[in-house]
C-alpha cells in the first residue's frame, strides 16, 4: 500500500511535535491539540521531508502522557485558574513517545514542530513491521482493538526460538497466554498454516502444574459467553467462532495410592475414561536412564553423587533382562560377557526374556531400591565396586538415602504395565500439580528429554512445543541440576531441533540467563513490584506500568520491533479452570462422538 | 509614628511615592455625595465579561551609529513590544489577541535596517528626532502604550468592559461600545486637598471613594482591593480608577460601582506577585505571558548583532 501523508486525512493530526524537549532517534513528544485524546500505547506517526526531498517517516508508540497548566507557579494556582476563574493559564497536555521506527531507515531524529498523526493502515502496518514479518501470527490486539502480530519465524526456531512468559500468579496470565498462542497456532487458519506442511505432526506438550485446570482444555469455557468484548477480540484476531481445543489428550500420573497393576489417576474433575494415566515402566526407567532425574541435586559439584548415579544408570541397563511374560519388567541379573558400559551399545543387545526366579525382578520402585541396598549398604561393609564407582562409604550411604528420600514421592511413577506419555494428539496435557516437586522435576525431566532426543538428526520440523510453567523449578539460576542442564540444552539447540520452550515464571531473574536469554520473544504480564526491575527491555514507564497491569494485558517484545508493544489477548473460549467447565452440550457430544468416528475411519 | 512594610518587594519600587510638599493638583474637584469625600460599598454582582489589556517592552540591545570624521554619536535601539488581553466571564478566564512587535528605533534622525536573521527575527525600522540617549528607548515605551491603547478600545468595542493597566490617556476613542477604564497601581502626586488624601486610607476592603473630576476628560476615583494587613502601609492595596466623562456623570458612578464590584476578586496573590495585591492576577499572568513571547532575550541580543554584523559585510563578497 503506497504512502501518502499528505493525502491522508488532516483530522488524524494529534498535535505537534514539543520544540521544548529534545527529540531524539529514540524518543520525542508531542503537544497534543485542543480537544485531542491520546492514550498510552496508541500509535503515531510523524513525516519530514529531508533537504534532499526525502519523505521521512516516524513510527512510534506513546508511553506516557502528562497534563498540566502553563502559567500555574504554585499548586495554588490551579483553583484560581480553573475553579475561581481570576487568573489565565493555558491547559497543556502533552504525551511521550517511544520511537519503533523510521522509514526509510534512517537515523534521524524527528523534527520539532511536525504535525503527528494517528498511524492507521499502512502507516500502523509499518510501525508494527508488518511489512518486515516473514510469518505474522496474530498475538494480541492492541489499545484499539486492532491485531498485533508476532513474527512466528522468531519463535519457530528459523531466525530465533522460543517463548518466555513471565508475570506473577494467581492473576493467571502466564498459563492463559501459553494457551492462548497455543490455540492461535493449533486451532486457526492462520496458525496452521504457519506450521505448514508438517502441521498435522507438530505437538505440544503443556504442563498442568495447578488444580486440575488445565484438564479441561477441551471443553468450552462457561464464563465466555458472559465476557463482553471478547467475541469482537478474537474475531480481530481472526477467529470467527472460538471454542475449545479440538484434539488433546489429557495425563495424569499413576495415583500414589495404586496397588500393583493398577492405573488410576486422581482427577476428579474427569471422568476416568478421559484421562489416561501416564508412568514408566521398570523397562522404560532403565533404558531412558530416569534414575538421572530421580536425584536432583546429582550434578552438584560438592559431592560425588552423580559419579554413583551414572555408574548405577549403566549399571542398570546391562543388567537388565525382559522378564518373561510381564511386558515392561525387568530382571536385573548379571550382564553377558563382554557387555560393554556404554549405555548407546547396551540398549542395542537384544536380550531373551529371562524367569523371575533368575535374578532380581523389577517390577516396581520398591524392588530397585530393594536391590540396590546391599550393594551400597552391604553387610561386610565391601562396597561392590561394580556398582559404587570407587566412591567412599559415606556416598554409598547418601546415594541411598536419597534414593529411599524419592521412593514414596516417584515410586509410583514406575509401574509395570503402564504407559509412559505418548504424543498423539496436538496437544497434550500432562498433570503434575498433585507430584512433589521432585516427583514434578521427574516427570518434566523424563519427558522433555525423550522428546529432545527424539528429535536428534530428524530436522526442525515438525515442531516440538513445551509449555512449562514455574520454570524457575526446573531451571533456577542457582545450583546444578540433571533438569537444568536438559533445559539449558534445550533453550540452546531446541531452536536448532525444533523444540520449542513456552517458558512461564513470575521472575525471569530466578531462571537460569541462558534459559530467558535463549527466548527470542517475551511476553510480560503483571510483575510484582521487586521484580520488574529485572526486564530492562521494558521503558521505565511499562515497567511502572507492569505492576498494575490487569489480566489480559501483557507487554510483547520481539526482535524485529525495537520497543515492547503492549497487548491485550482475548478471553478464552475453552476452560482454563474446572470451575469454567460444566460439561458439553449434547450436541457438541454427538458431533464429537461422530468425528472420532471419522478418524477412525480414515 | 507606627513603622510599616511595603507590601511590593523592594526591587519593583513603592506604589506610593507622593511627595511631602505636594499640596494636590488643581483642576480636581468631587463630584460625588455634593463635593464631600464619603465611601462606598456597592452591593451589586461583579461584572462579566470584563477584559484586562497590558502591555510590556524589553530593550534588547542598545544601537550606535558613529561618524569618524565629526566624532557624533547617534543612538538606537532594538527592541520588541507586546500587548495582549484577558478576557475573563463567568464561567472562564483565557488569553487573547496577543501581538509581538519587534522594531529598530534610531534617534537624531537616522535610518538604518536592519536585516532578518533565521530564527524568525525581523525587525522595523522607525526614527525619531531626539537626539537623547535614552529617547529610542522612550519611543518604545510610548510605541507599546498606544499599542495598548488601540488594543483597549478593539476590546471594549469587540468584548466589553476594558480595563487599560495604566493611565486612561492612551486610550483616544470616547465612543466605544462598552466603556474602558484606567487601572492606576502608582501614586504619584496628591490629587484631592491635604485634608481628603489623608482620609484615603480609611477605605475599607471593597470600598471606593467618591468621584473626582480629573481635567476635562476623566472621572477618577480610588478604591481599596483587599484589607491592610496591620504590617502593610495605609496605602497598600489602594488603587485608582479612570473612567471618561463623555458617558456623563451618571454613567461614570455605575462603571466605578461595577469595578469596585468586581476588581477585587482578581487581586494579586502576595507569594506569587512581587506587586501584589495591586497588580492583579490576570495582568500578572499576561505580562509574564507577553514577556515569554518576546522571545529569549539572550538570542535576541545574538539575532542583532548577527543583523548588524551581517549589514557590515561588503557586498558581492561571501
Amino acid at each position: 500500500m503506497a504512502i501518502n501523508p499528505n493525502g491522508a486525512d488532516e483530522s488524524d493530526v494529534v498535535g505537534v511535535i514539543d520544540g521544548s524537549v529534545d527529540s531524539t532517534t529514540r524518543e520525542f513528544a508531542i503537544v497534543l491539540g485542543e480537544n485531542q485524546v491520546v492514550q498510552l500505547d496508541e500509535l503515531v506517526v510523524t513525516s519530514q521531508t529531508l533537504p534532499d526531498g526525502t519523505e521521512l517517516h516516524h513510527y512510534g508508540i506513546v508511553t506516557e502522557g502528562r497534563n498540566s497548566i502553563e502559567g500555574a507557579e504554585f499548586a495554588s494556582d490551579t483553583e484560581r485558574i480553573t475553579q475561581g476563574m481570576t487568573m489565565p493559564g493555558l491547559m497543556s497536555s502533552n504525551v511521550e513517545v517511544s520511537v519503533l521506527r523510521t522509514v526509510p531507515e534512517l537515523w534521524l531524529p524527528p523534527k520539532p514542530g511536525a504535525a503527528v498523526k494517528r498511524a492507521s493502515g499502512a502507516h500502523r502496518e509499518n510501525a508494527l513491521f508488518l511489512d518486515q514479518m516473514e510469518q505474522p501470527l496474530p498475538i494480541g490486539v492492541d489499545q484499539s482493538g486492532l491485531p498485533v502480530f508476532a513474527d512466528f519465524s522468531f519463535i519457530n526456531g528459523e531466525k530465533g526460538g522460543h517463548l518466555s512468559i513471565s508475570g506473577i500468579s494467581g492473576v493467571a496470565t502466564k498459563t492463559s497466554f501459553g494457551l492462548f498462542f497455543l490455540y492461535m497456532l493449533f486451532e486457526t487458519e492462520a496458525g496452521r498454516a504457519l506450521l505448514g506442511k508438517s502441521g498435522p505432526l507438530v505437538r505440544a506438550v503443556v504442563f498442568n502444574v495447578k488444580g486440575e485446570d488445565l484438564l479441561h482444555i477441551d471443553r468450552p469455557n462457561a464464563r465466555y459467553e458472559t465476557k463482553a468484548g471478547a467475541p469482537e477480540q478474537w474475531l480481530a484476531l481472526g477467529v470467527a467462532k472460538p471454542g475449545p481445543f479440538e484434539r488433546v489428550r489429557l495425563y495424569a500420573p499413576r495415583s500414589q495410592s495404586s496397588t500393583a497393576g493398577s492405573l488410576a489417576t486422581d482427577i476428579n474433575s474427569r471422568d476416568t475414561g478421559e484421562v489416561v494415566a501416564y508412568a514408566w515402566t521398570p523397562q522404560q526407567f532403565i533404558r531412558q536412564g530416569l534414575l538421572r532425574y530421580c536425584l536432583p541435586e546429582a550434578d552438584d559439584p560438592r559431592n560425588q553423587l552423580s559419579f554413583v548415579e551414572q555408574r548405577v544408570r549403566v549399571q542398570l541397563a546391562r543388567w537388565a533382562y525382559p522378564l518373561e511374560n510381564e511386558d515392561g519388567a525387568v530382571l536385573l541379573a548379571p550382564p553377558p560377557d563382554g557387555s560393554s558400559f556404554n549405555m548407546d551399545r547396551v540398549l542395542q543387545e537384544k536380550r531373551p526374556p529371562r524367569k523371575a526366579d533368575e535374578g532380581h525382578p523389577f517390577r516396581s520402585f520398591s524392588d530397585l531400591i530393594d536391590f540396590l541396598t546391599p550393594l551400597f549398604a552391604p553387610e561386610d561393609g565391601a562396597l561392590d565396586s561394580h556398582w559404587a564407582a570407587g566412591v567412599q562409604m559415606g556416598t554409598a550411604l547418601a546415594f541411598l538415602r536419597r534414593l529411599y528420600a524419592q521412593a514414596p514421592r516417584i515410586g509410583h511413577l514406575v509401574a509395570v504395565g503402564a504407559s509412559e506419555v505418548q504424543l498423539d494428539e496436538p496437544v497434550t496435557v500432562v498433570d503434575i500439580h498433585s507430584l512433589h516437586d521432585d516427583a514434578q522435576r521427574f516427570v518434566v525431566g523424563a519427558l522433555v528429554s525423550r522428546i529432545f532426543e527424539e528429535k536428534q538428526g530428524h530436522g526442525r520440523e515438525p515442531l516440538r512445543f513445551i509449555v512449562l510453567d514455574e520454570l524457575n523449578k526446573y531451571a533456577p539460576r542457582e545450583g546444578r541440576s540433571p533438569i537444568k542442564e536438559l533445559l539449558v540444552d534445550v533453550a540452546a539447540r531446541g531452536r536448532s531441533l525444533g523444540v520449542i520452550l513456552v517458558g512461564a515464571q513470575q521472575s525471569a531473574a530466578t531462571v537460569e540467563p541462558t534459559v530467558v536469554s535463549n527466548a527470542a520473544v517475551s511476553v510480560v504480564g503483571r510483575l510484582a513490584a521487586g521484580e520488574a526491575e529485572g526486564y530492562k527491555f521494558l521503558s521505565p514507564e511499562l515497567r511502572e506500568r507492569a505492576t498494575r497491569f490487569l489480566p489480559g494485558l501483557m507487554v510483547l517484545d520481539q526482535p524485529l520491533i525495537p520497543a515492547p508493544i503492549p497487548i491485550r489477548f482475548p478471553f478464552p473460549a475453552f476452560s482454563t479452570s474446572t470451575a469454567e467447565d460444566t460439561g458439553v452440550s449434547k450436541e457438541v457430544k454427538a458431533k464429537q462422538q461422530a468425528d472420532a468416528f471419522e478418524r477412525l475411519k480414515k | 509614628m507606627t513603622v510599616y512594610v511595603e507590601d511590593w518587594q523592594a526591587a519593583y519600587g513603592a506604589p506610593y511615592l507622593v511627595r511631602p510638599e505636594d499640596q494636590g493638583a488643581e483642576q480636581v474637584e468631587l463630584v460625588e455625595d455634593a463635593g464631600r469625600l464619603e465611601s462606598h460599598r456597592p452591593e451589586i454582582k461583579p461584572a462579566f465579561p470584563i477584559v484586562f489589556v497590558d502591555g510590556v517592552r524589553r530593550g534588547e540591545a542598545a544601537l550606535y551609529q558613529h561618524d569618524s570624521n565629526t566624532g557624533a554619536v547617534a543612538r538606537g535601539v532594538a527592541g520588541s513590544h507586546a500587548c495582549g488581553a484577558v478576557i475573563a466571564t463567568e464561567k472562564s478566564i483565557e488569553f487573547a489577541d496577543m501581538r509581538v512587535q519587534r522594531l529598530v528605533i534610531w534617534g537624531s534622525g537616522l535610518t538604518g535596517d536592519l536585516s532578518d536573521v533565521t530564527g524568525g527575527w525581523s525587525w522595523d525600522s522607525k526614527s525619531i528626532a531626539s537626539t537623547e540617549p535614552d529617547a529610542p528607548l522612550m519611543e518604545l515605551q510610548e510605541r507599546m502604550r498606544r499599542a495598548e491603547g488601540m488594543l483597549a478600545e478593539r476590546m471594549a468595542d469587540t468584548h466589553g468592559l476594558t480595563i487599560a493597566d495604566g493611565p486612561l490617556h492612551y486610550v483616544r476613542s470616547r465612543d466605544l461600545a462598552n466603556p474602558a477604564a484606567g487601572y492606576i497601581k502608582t501614586h504619584h502626586r496628591m490629587l484631592l486637598r491635604p485634608e481628603e488624601h489623608m482620609r484615603i486610607p480609611g477605605l475599607g476592603a471593597g470600598e471606593r471613594t467618591s468621584l473626582f473630576r480629573l481635567r476635562n476628560d476623566r472621572y477618577s476615583c480610588y478604591l481599596r482591593l483587599v484589607p491592610s494587613s496591620g504590617l502593610s502601609g495605609p496605602w497598600a492595596g489602594i488603587v485608582r480608577l479612570e473612567v471618561p466623562q463623555s458617558a456623563g456623570l451618571k454613567a461614570a458612578v455605575e462603571l466605578c460601582d461595577r469595578l469596585t464590584a468586581t476588581l477585587p476578586r482578581f487581586a494579586g496573590i502576595p507569594h506569587r506577585d512581587p506587586r501584589a495585591p495591586q497588580n492583579l492576577q490576570p495582568i500578572g499572568a499576561l505580562e509574564s505571558h507577553l514577556r515569554h513571547l518576546l522571545g529569549h532575550p539572550g538570542l535576541a541580543f545574538r539575532a542583532v548583532r548577527q543583523a548588524v554584523s551581517s549589514g557590515l559585510t561588503p557586498q558581492g563578497v561571501h
